[in-house]
């Protein structure tokens, strides 16, 4: 199997065991029947697994699969993707201290907990969950295409792509199932602890000499000027505003903000996020090397296939030495990793949203929060069904679907960033904003002006829904 | 502090490098190792903000909807 032998299903079969143990060790040690302690473990996570939940759940399929495939596209350029993870944490210091202090007063389960607390408006909370569910399934989309491009291009398509995606989603489901926010921050520290496994693996196998560095750049800059020639104006703005983008949608992911829930104290969530500012550098640069690699090792690879770049440089490393088939297997486990432990934050916490924000006050009004987590249960495992459908036929890369989520879960971002200020912005103009910036972010594409000077249409919607907030909170109060 | 991270971040984004054929700089387009150090200006100066200006306090509910206010 591509040089690497058994030890491919051998690995994940056992890593697979391993979580599953966990969900059932997670299950014993509940405490109660509460959603906040099934969402959000009980709000009792230390530094050490807050750091890599958040860790295991910010660096997803997405990271090991579709940006390798995105630094084979575009070249040298992608090191942006190293900004736009620092931009995440940066964009975090604008929430995380004061949200973290209101939800250990409060008691927020969801993020839409936040919202009703601060704007007391229903349309506005009704809006904003919209957002989150529907980003939330993308994500989730995205995480199963991985799940099935990771198994197959790592077997050689002997394990085909539709098992890669029904197996271990359905994994992932029962550890979850039974365990909750525990099992998944238990499992997040298993998945981070191989992350950062496979990455010493990357480095050790990748990390070039200037000499080998150059004769790749060269050969870049001959075959495909484009790649390493110094980036354009207009492409300088696609830049700075994915900065933006990803920046400011990444600090508000719904799975992000239950993990500043769940935080156990100011100190254990400061520690944990000063841990995570290094990671960009140490995760990201790794992987873009190898996406850059890639493009004299499989030249010739455009559009969906640049997705499957990092199983087949693997699976080629893996054929030539007893020590980089090794290295190429922990890396192997930590894009396995990556993937299920995104894909199990992003369900659990759409799941809440469905039982919390959604279920409890319409059909469910009244029912206790047993009965409210275990529907939410049930819809999360009907939601699955639907994305495992979309996933089996992948009509859109990786990074196109990323894009995709995070044009819409932007358009949250102020009533986190605004709205914790403690301004003057009312619920009425945060959702006039939110709309705005909704209906320019995908009218644009249909008004034949998409990519205005190079900026993203959901960043222009940002700017919109943004300075309509601002001018709503500059009003003087009467 | 958030102009030096506009600063910073803006170093990060080669739009001041003159087009044409990259330089190499260990091996990389001159531009690329620019802005991987601008990043890691960003990871440093975040480490200090963090240790020096994330409150270790509780501010009271300073969140309320504004019509709730001063009640």
């Amino acid at each position: 199997m591509n040089g690497l032998g058994p030890w491919p299903l051998v690995l994940v079969g056992a890593y697979l065991v391993v979580l599953l143990a966990v969900g059932v060790a997670a299950r014993r040690a509940r405490r109660t029947e509460s959603m906040s302690d099934f969402y959000l473990a009980g709000r009792g996570l230390g530094p050490f697994v807050l750091f890599a939940t958040l860790y295991a759940t910010q660096y997803s399929g997405n990271s090991f699969l579709g940006y390798p495939g995105e630094a084979h596209r575009i070249g040298f350029a992608w090191v942006m993707s190293v900004g736009f993870m620092t931009a995440i944490i940066v964009a975090y210091l604008l929430v995380a201290p004061r949200l973290q202090q209101a939800a250990s007063r409060l008691s927020f389960v969801t993020p839409g907990d936040w919202i009703d607390h601060r704007f007391r408006y229903r349309p506005l909370t009704v809006a904003a969950n919209a957002v989150f569910v529907l980003a939330l399934a993308n994500y989730l989309l995205a995480q199963l295409m991985a799940m099935g491009h990771v198994v197959a291009g790592l077997t050689g398509n002997a394990v085909p792509y539709w098992v890669g995606v029904v197996g271990l989603t359905a994994v992932v489901l029962v550890y979850e199932t039974l365990g909750g926010m525990r099992a998944v921050a238990w499992t997040d520290a298993v998945q981070g602890g191989l992350m950062v496994f496979g990455l010493a693996g990357i480095l050790a196998t990748v990390t070039p000499t200037p000499a080998h560095l150059e004769s790749i750049t060269t050969w870049i800059a001959a075959h495909d000027p484009e790649k390493a020639a110094v980036p354009s104006w207009e492409f300088c703005a696609t830049w700075g505003s994915t900065l933006l983008l990803i920046g400011m949608s990444g600090a508000v992911y719904p799975q992000a903000i239950q993990r500043i829930y769940a935080a156990r104290s100011v100190t254990a969530l400061r520690r944990s996020v000063s841990l995570m500012v290094v990671m960009p550098l140490l995760t990201m640069t790794p992987i873009f090397l190898i996406g850059i690699l890639s493009l004299r090792e499989l030249a010739g690879l455009e559009g969906l296939a640049a997705d499957q770049v990092m199983p087949m440089m693997l699976a080629r490393w893996a054929s030539q030495s007893a020590w980089l088939a090794a290295a190429a297997l922990a890396v192997m486990l930590a894009a396995v990793a990556a993937i299920m432990s995104t894909a199990d934050s992003v369900l659990l916490t759409l799941s809440s949203i469905l039982a919390k924000d959604i279920a409890a006050r319409t059909v469910l009004q009244g029912a206790t929060e047993h009965t409210l987590t275990r529907a939410g249960k049930a819809a999360s495992w009907m939601i699955v069904a639907v994305l495992v459908a979309l996933a089996l036929a992948p009509r859109v890369t990786l990074w196109g679907l990323t894009e995709l989520k995070m044009e819409l879960l932007v358009q949250v971002s102020p009533l986190f960033v605004l709205g914790l200020r403690g301004g003057r912005l009312t619920g009425p103009a945060a959702l006039t904003g939110l709309v705005a910036g909704l209906g320019v972010a995908f009218a644009l594409p249909l008004t034949g002006v998409s990519r205005p000077w190079g900026l993203h249409d959901g960043t222009v919607g940002w700017l919109i829904n943004m300075g309509v907030c601002l001018a709503a909170s500059a009003r003087p109060s009467r | 502090m958030w102009v030096v991270y506009l600063v910073l971040f803006a170093a990060s984004v080669p739009w001041y490098v003159p087009q044409g054929p990259p330089q190499l700089w260990l091996g990389l387009p001159h531009w690329v190792v620019l802005s991987l150090v601008a990043m890691g200006g960003v990871a440093a100066f975040t480490l200090f903000v963090v240790r020096r200006y994330w409150p270790d306090i509780d501010d009271g509910d300073e969140h309320a909807p504004p019509g709730d206010r001063g009640r």
